[in-house]
C-alpha cells in the first residue's frame, strides 16, 4: 500500500516554548485508510495534523526537525497553499474557517480560488451538499447556522477540493449523533470508493473505532504510537464503552462494533424501559410556562413548559438547531421570551440572578476576557458576590497549574475547564452548561461528571445541553428531548435514552432494556441487574 | 416518561435524519436573491455623490430618510450588529458640530462668545473659539447631517449586499486583493458580535455591562480579533488561497508597483509642483501601465466564479432610477438651480426647496420598494 504521508524523526517545538510537542516521531499514513488520532487535550494532536499539510512549520514557526513527505512532497519545501490539493483540513473551530456569506459560496470558495471551471465546481458542490446532507442549507447565510450545521459546511468545503488526504480536527464535536453518523458514513465512502486517506483527531471514539483501520495515540509526551485498530484497543487512554465492557467480561477479540459485541452478549433485551420513573424530585427551582422565543423571525422555542427541581441533572438533547442553546439562554436571562414566562421559585434569583445561577456558553473563549486564569475566577467571584475560594475552584477543575497563564494560550479542552472553574466558582444553585464536553478528553469528562454529581447531591440544579449521549447516560437524572424548538420527550434518562434509535448508548444498543452505562451492562451481563 | 404532544408537522421523530429539510425563513437566507451586487454598489455611489453634491438640509434629509428605509427593509437578524455601527455613527456625527464651531464662526447673528485663542502665524494663525453665530450652527448641523446620512447609506449597503459576490465582479487580477479586503471586512461584524458575547459574559458574571464597561473590553476584543484573524489566515492558507496568484509570476506585480509609483509621483508633481508636460506624462503613463497589468492579469482568470451573475429587469430598473437621480443632481449643480448648494452665510436664510430635486432624491428609495414588493410577493 502506498504511503500518502511519510513522517521521519519529526520533532517540533513552538516558538517561545521549551517543551517539544513532538519528539522524533516516525510513522506513515497509507492511501485509503482511516486513522483515528486520540490522546489528551493539549497533547499535540492538532500540531501533528498541521505537520501533515505544512501549516507547521510554515504558518506557526518554531523549531522543526526531521521531515514530512505528503504524496512524496517534502512539506519543508512547499507552502500549505501548494499542498491544499493533496491535503485538505477541517479545523477544530469551524467558525474561524468560514469566509463567505452563504453556504454555497463557502463550499465552492476553494475551487474558485484555484480557478477551476464552472461545471466542475458546480458538480462538486452538488456532490458535497448531498454527501453531507445539507442541500437544504445551500442558500442560508453562514451567520445563521448552528454550530453543527457550520461544522458540516466546513467539511463540505474541504471535500469539494477532493484532496487525497483529509485531516480533521474533532470534526464531530458539535454534531448531533445522527449528523456525526452521517459524516462518518461519508468519510468511509470516500475512503472505500476513492481511496482517500483520512486522519481524524477525536476524543469520542465510540462511533469512530468501528470504522478505523488504524489508531494513532498521541499521549502528550512527544511520542506517537500507531497500530492496527484492534491491536491498539488495550493501549487506548480512554476506551469507548464497548471496549470497556468487552475487557471486563473477557470478550476476545475485543469488539469494535455493536454487531461484534452482540455475538458475545446474546439476544438483546427488547423489554420496554418506560417503567423507569424519574427520581424523586426536590423543590421546584425554576418553571418555564409556554415559553416561545424567536431569533429574528425564526422560531427557536415554541411553547416550552418545564419545571426544574433541586438536585436534578437535566440533559437537553436534540438535533443541531433544535433549540437547546436558546432554552439555556432563556434560563440564564440572556434572551427574553416573546411569549410565556420563566419563573424562579427561589427568592435569590429574583433579585440577584447570577449569585445563584451560573452559565457556561458553548464557546469557552467567549466567556473569558482577562489576562490570567486566576483573575478570571476572581472576577466572577467578585461580580456575583458568591461565597467561595479561587484556589478551590482551580483545584476542583484541575487547572491550578494554569493559574498564571493567559486563557487564550490554552487548548480548547483546557479553556473549557477554565471556563467551568471560573463560572461555577462558589456554589451556584442553578448551573447551565452548553456543550460542556466540547474538546474534552475522557479523564476530564470523568472529572466533569463527578463534579456535577457532587454539586447535584448538594442540591444544585444542573441543566446541560449536549450531543454526548454517554455523558447524558452517565450523569443525567432526567433527559429532555427537543425538536424544532418543542419539547418532544421528557423523562428519566433511562426512559428517554433506552431504545432510542439516535440518542442511545453503545451499552443499550448491545443489551437493550434499560441498560445505559458500562456499569449497567456489567451488572446485566453478570445477572445481578 | 412524559411524551409531549406536538403540533402536526412539528412532531419530529427523535431518530429523524438531521438532514431533513427545514424551511429557512427569509431572514436566514442571504441577500443573494435580492438585487445584483453591482446595483448596490451603484446605489451607494449615487447616494454618496448626491450627499456630496448638496448642502441643502431638505435634500440631505430626504436622502437620509431613503437610506433609513432601505436599511430597515434589508436589516436581518444575522446582520443586527450593523445597528451598533449605525448607532455609533449617529452619536459621532453630532460631535462634529462643536468641533466646527470652535474652529471658527462667521455670520451676522451672534449667539454667544467663547474664549478664544489664536495660534501664531507659523502655526497657520488659526483661531479657536470666539463668537458663535446661528449661521455657523446651522452650517455645522448640516455637515453633521451629511455625515449621518453617509453612515446610513453605508449601513444600508452593508445590510443588503453580499460582499463576497460583489468581489467576484472585480477583475480576476484584483480578486486576491478583494478577498483580503472582504476577509478583513468580516472582522467588523465579527468584532461587534464578539463584543455582544463579552457583554453577555459580563452579565452572567454579575458585572456592569453598560457603556462604562466598554474601555475594559477593548483590549480583549482586540486580542480576540487578532486571534480570529490568525485562525482565518491559517484556514485560507490551508485552502489554497493565493496559490494561483503566486504561481503566475511576480513580474506583473513589480510592473504594477512601478506604474503606481510613477503615477503617484507624476500626480504629486503636477498638482503640487509645476504642471509640466513631464509630470502629466508620468501621471498618465503610470496609470496606463497599472491598468495594462490589471487587464492582462484579468484575462488570466485567477478566480473563476461558479455562477455568472446576470442582471434582472428589477436590477436595471433600480440602476436606471439611481442613475437618473444622480444625473438630475449633477445637472442642478452645474446649472445652479434648485438650491442644491445652501450656504447660511452671511445671514441665515431658509434653504430652497425644489420638488423635482426632492423627487430625485426619493428615487434612492427604489431598492427598499423592491424589497418590500418581493417580500409581499
Amino acid at each position: 500500500m502506498t504511503d500518502i504521508v511519510d513522517i521521519a524523526a519529526l520533532s517540533f517545538t513552538y516558538a517561545g516554548s521549551s517543551r517539544a510537542v513532538l519528539n522524533r516521531v516516525s510513522c506513515s499514513i497509507h492511501e485509503g485508510e482511516l486513522v483515528v488520532m486520540t490522546g489528551p487535550s493539549g497533547g499535540g494532536k492538532s500540531t501533528l495534523l498541521r505537520c501533515m499539510n505544512g501549516l507547521v512549520p510554515h504558518f506557526h514557526g518554531g523549531a522543526f526537525g526531521g521531515r514530512v513527505l505528503v504524496d512524496g512532497v517534502d512539506t519543508r519545501t512547499r507552502q500549505p497553499r501548494d499542498l491544499a490539493l493533496i491535503a485538505g483540513m477541517v479545523f477544530q473551530e469551524p467558525e474561524a474557517q468560514a469566509v463567505a456569506r452563504t453556504v454555497e459560496d463557502e463550499i465552492v470558495f476553494g475551487l474558485e480560488c484555484m480557478g477551476r471551471d464552472r461545471q466542475l465546481t458546480r458538480r462538486r458542490l452538488e456532490e458535497a451538499l448531498d454527501a453531507l446532507g445539507i442541500h437544504h442549507l445551500r442558500d442560508r447565510a453562514i451567520a445563521t447556522l448552528s454550530g453543527g450545521e457550520l461544522q458540516r459546511v466546513a467539511i463540505a468545503s474541504v471535500l469539494t477540493m477532493q484532496p487525497r488526504l483529509l485531516l480533521m480536527d474533532e470534526p464531530t464535536s458539535q454534531l448531533d449523533p445522527q449528523a456525526a453518523h452521517d459524516v462518518l458514513g461519508v468519510l468511509c465512502e470516500l475512503r472505500d470508493d476513492l481511496g482517500l486517506a483520512v486522519v481524524v483527531s477525536e476524543h469520542r471514539l465510540d462511533r469512530l473505532l468501528a470504522h478505523a483501520d488504524r489508531v494513532m495515540i498521541v499521549p502528550g509526551d512527544g511520542t506517537v504510537a500507531v497500530g492496527d485498530a484492534r491491536a491498539m484497543l488495550a493501549a487506548l487512554p480512554a476506551a469507548p464503552p464497548l471496549v470497556q465492557i468487552g475487557e471486563a467480561l473477557g470478550w476476545a477479540p475485543l469488539p469494535l462494533t455493536i454487531a461484534e459485541a452482540r455475538r458475545f452478549a446474546g439476544a438483546r433485551d427488547r423489554a420496554a424501559a418506560d417503567a423507569s420513573p424519574l427520581p424523586s424530585a426536590g423543590d421546584t427551582v425554576v418553571g418555564l410556562r409556554d415559553v416561545s422565543v424567536h431569533l429574528g423571525p425564526v422560531p427557536a422555542l415554541r411553547d416550552v413548559s418545564l419545571e426544574l427541581h433541586e438536585g436534578e441533572i437535566i440533559a437537553l438533547m436534540g438535533r443541531n438547531g433544535a433549540g437547546k442553546t436558546t432554552l439555556l439562554r432563556a434560563l440564564a436571562g440572556l434572551v427574553t421570551p416573546q411569549r410565556g414566562e420563566v419563573r424562579f421559585a427561589v427568592a435569590p434569583f429574583a433579585g440577584d440572578r447570577y449569585r445563584s445561577c451560573a452559565y457556561v456558553a458553548q464557546d469557552p473563549s467567549s466567556m473569558m476576557y482577562l489576562s490570567t486564569v486566576e483573575r478570571e475566577v476572581e472576577d466572577v467571584l467578585r461580580g456575583t458576590g458568591r461565597d467561595g475560594c479561587v484556589r478551590d475552584a482551580l483545584v476542583e477543575w484541575q487547572v491550578e497549574q494554569f493559574a498564571e497563564r493567559n486563557p487564550r494560550d490554552l487548548s480548547v479542552g483546557e479553556r473549557q475547564r477554565v471556563a467551568l472553574a471560573a463560572m461555577l466558582v462558589g456554589s451556584p444553585t442553578l448551573i447551565l452548561l452548553d456543550e460542556p464536553t466540547r474538546g474534552m478528553d475522557a479523564p476530564t469528562k470523568d472529572l466533569l461528571i463527578s463534579n456535577l454529581q457532587r454539586r447535584a447531591s448538594a442540591g444544585a440544579t444542573i441543566v446541560l445541553a449536549s450531543h454526548d449521549v454517554e455523558l447524558a447516560a452517565r450523569s443525567a437524572t432526567r433527559v429532555v428531548l427537543l425538536a424544532d424548538g418543542e419539547v418532544i420527550a421528557d423523562g428519566s434518562a433511562r426512559a428517554v435514552l433506552a431504545d432510542s434509535v439516535t440518542f442511545s448508548t453503545q451499552a443499550n444498543k448491545v443489551f437493550g432494556g434499560d441498560v445505559l452505562t458500562v456499569e449497567d451492562a456489567l451488572a446485566h451481563a453478570r445477572g445481578i441487574g | 416518561m412524559t411524551i409531549v404532544e406536538t403540533r402536526p408537522g412539528h412532531g419530529a421523530m427523535i431518530d429523524q435524519r438531521s438532514a431533513s429539510v427545514t424551511h429557512a425563513s427569509s431572514d436566514t437566507r442571504a441577500a443573494s436573491p435580492g438585487l445584483h451586487p453591482a446595483v448596490w454598489a451603484a446605489w451607494l455611489v449615487a447616494g454618496s455623490a448626491m450627499v456630496f453634491l448638496t448642502s441643502n438640509p431638505f435634500y440631505i434629509g430626504v436622502i437620509g430618510l431613503c437610506a433609513a428605509v432601505v436599511y430597515a427593509a434589508h436589516r436581518t437578524y444575522a446582520r443586527r450588529a450593523l445597528d451598533a455601527l449605525l448607532l455609533i455613527s449617529l452619536v459621532i456625527a453630532p460631535l462634529t458640530i462643536p468641533l466646527n464651531l470652535i474652529t471658527g464662526s462667521s455670520g451676522a447673528t451672534v449667539l454667544f462668545d467663547l474664549p478664544s485663542v489664536t495660534f501664531p502665524s507659523w502655526l497657520a494663525g488659526v483661531t479657536l473659539g470666539g463668537t458663535v453665530t446661528s449661521e455657523s450652527l446651522v452650517y455645522a448641523a448640516t455637515r453633521a447631517a451629511s455625515i449621518a446620512t453617509i453612515a446610513a447609506l453605508v449601513c444600508a449597503f452593508n445590510a443588503a449586499v453580499d460582499h463576497f459576490r460583489l468581489l467576484k465582479l472585480a477583475p480576476p487580477s484584483l480578486a486576491q486583493l478583494g478577498i483580503i479586503v472582504t476577509v478583513a471586512a468580516l472582522l467588523v461584524p465579527e468584532t461587534l458580535a464578539r463584543a455582544a458575547s463579552l457583554r453577555e459574559a459580563r452579565i452572567v458574571r454579575g458585572r456592569d455591562a453598560g457603556l462604562r464597561a466598554l474601555p475594559s473590553l477593548l483590549l480583549p476584543l482586540l486580542a480576540e480579533a487578532l486571534e480570529r484573524s490568525i485562525q482565518r489566515a491559517e484556514s485560507l492558507d490551508a485552502r489554497g488561497f493565493g496559490r494561483l496568484a503566486i504561481q503566475r509570476g511576480s513580474g506583473d506585480g513589480i510592473v504594477a508597483v512601478f506604474g503606481v509609483a510613477i503615477a503617484t509621483i507624476g500626480a504629486f508633481a503636477y498638482y503640487y509642483g509645476a504642471p509640466t508636460p513631464v509630470a502629466f506624462a508620468g501621471l498618465v503613463g503610470g496609470t496606463l501601465v497599472t491598468l495594462a497589468v490589471v487587464v492582462r492579469r484579468g484575462r488570466d482568470g485567477a478566480l473563476v466564479a461558479m455562477r455568472r451573475q446576470s442582471m434582472t429587469r428589477r436590477d436595471i430598473g433600480v440602476l436606471a432610477a439611481t442613475g437618473a437621480a444622480t444625473a438630475i443632481f449633477v445637472a442642478a449643480r452645474v446649472t445652479g438651480s434648485g438650491g442644491l448648494a445652501y450656504l447660511p452665510f452671511p445671514e441665515l436664510i431658509a434653504p430652497e426647496f425644489d420638488p423635482v430635486l426632492a423627487g430625485a432624491a426619493l428615487l434612492l428609495l427604489t431598492p427598499g420598494v423592491v424589497a418590500l414588493m418581493s417580500e409581499r410577493a
